[in-house]
């Protein structure tokens, strides 16, 4: 997904027994509770499955802080080898709606 | 000495607003210490102004400041005011009530917090410690670059597990960043409630406001 024509880039935050790993990420697509992101190469998601995973981002200047699990991990290896990966908002709320909308489509 | 009682010591220097009970007018003044049984209190010229003649002898005058932890306030009367320098004599009733008006009450929480944030360009991370905590945001001891407004990820590590929350900087300086949470884990906020409710009744048991 794209705002101005630039993939939308977030940071991706989580807790692993070795502290908190924060990785870049841009939005393939929205779903109906979530987004599917895609990692690069040698930087793909590693959280387990049920991993309580921040999403930081600033579309058009607002900023969007939300809770989210992987739905599908590992997920689905791309031909680059980056890694698709789904994530699940932990709730609806006002925000998840706004940055959904922020992400039109 | 009572939870909601603040050594006025603490307030030296800081910026504290007077105003005369019954009213709303407020003006700012400079806490310029204590004086045996005394405030004192440096005005601005517009606070002089403004106050005029409330500042005579035996008029009773509230003092109000607002610190991270809450707001602060006594009543106090004017001992005397003189001009060349200006300066305001209350007397110093050797506390601030704290009016804790707050949605959330802070306490005092010393656990390792890491922190990411979200900058235009980049993600940003360090680990620090917490300074403050409620169920409403944090005040973190940490070297950490970024503007209030960035999006903010936060591991805390309470004595009984992680817990995660999001949110946002309301304010960062001197390797301290404030924020604000706009969601916690739900797994993990019953335990955040717990030691922020063992933590106050510890801090009222012992007098120790946050």
């Amino acid at each position: 997904m794209s705002t101005g024509g630039r993939p939308v880039q977030v940071t991706v935050a989580f807790e692993t027994s070795r502290g908190a790993v924060a990785l870049s990420a841009s939005i393939l697509k929205r779903t109906a509770g979530g987004v599917v992101l895609r990692f690069e190469p040698r930087r793909t998601y590693s959280g387990a499955a049920g991993t309580v995973t921040a999403l930081l981002a600033r579309v058009d200047g607002t900023s969007h802080a939300l809770l989210m699990r992987p739905v599908d991990v590992p997920g689905r290896l791309l031909p680059d080898g980056g890694r698709e990966v789904t994530f699940a908002f932990l709730a609806r709320s006002d925000a998840t709606t706004a940055f959904l909308g922020a992400l039109g489509g | 000495m009572d939870a909601d009682r603040r050594e006025v010591r603490e307030l030296n220097g800081r910026v504290v607003v007077v105003t005369r009970p019954g009213t709303t007018e407020s003006v700012p003044f400079v806490l310029a210490g204590v004086v045996v049984g005394s405030l004192v209190l440096i005005p601005d010229s517009s606070a002089a102004r403004t106050l005029g003649a409330e500042l005579a002898e035996g008029n009773p005058l509230e003092i109000a400041a607002v610190d991270p932890k809450g707001r602060l306030a006594c009543t106090a009367i004017v001992q005397r005011y003189r001009t060349d320098p200006h300066e305001l004599h209350v007397t110093d009733p050797g506390f601030f009530h704290l009016r804790n008006d707050r949605s959330a009450f802070r306490v005092a929480m010393v656990v390792p917090v890491h922190l990411v944030v979200a900058t235009e360009t980049a993600a940003e991370s360090a680990v620090g410690t917490s300074i403050d905590l409620s169920s409403a945001g944090l005040l973190a001891r940490v070297d950490l670059a970024c503007d209030p407004g960035s999006p903010v990820f936060a591991s805390i590590h309470l004595p009984d597990g992680n817990l995660i929350a999001v949110g946002t900087v309301v304010g960062a300086a001197d390797q301290r960043v404030r924020v604000r949470f706009t969601q916690v884990d739900p797994a993990g906020s019953g335990r955040l409630a717990a030691h922020l409710r063992r933590a106050e009744i510890e801090q009222m048991r012992t007098g120790e406001a946050a």
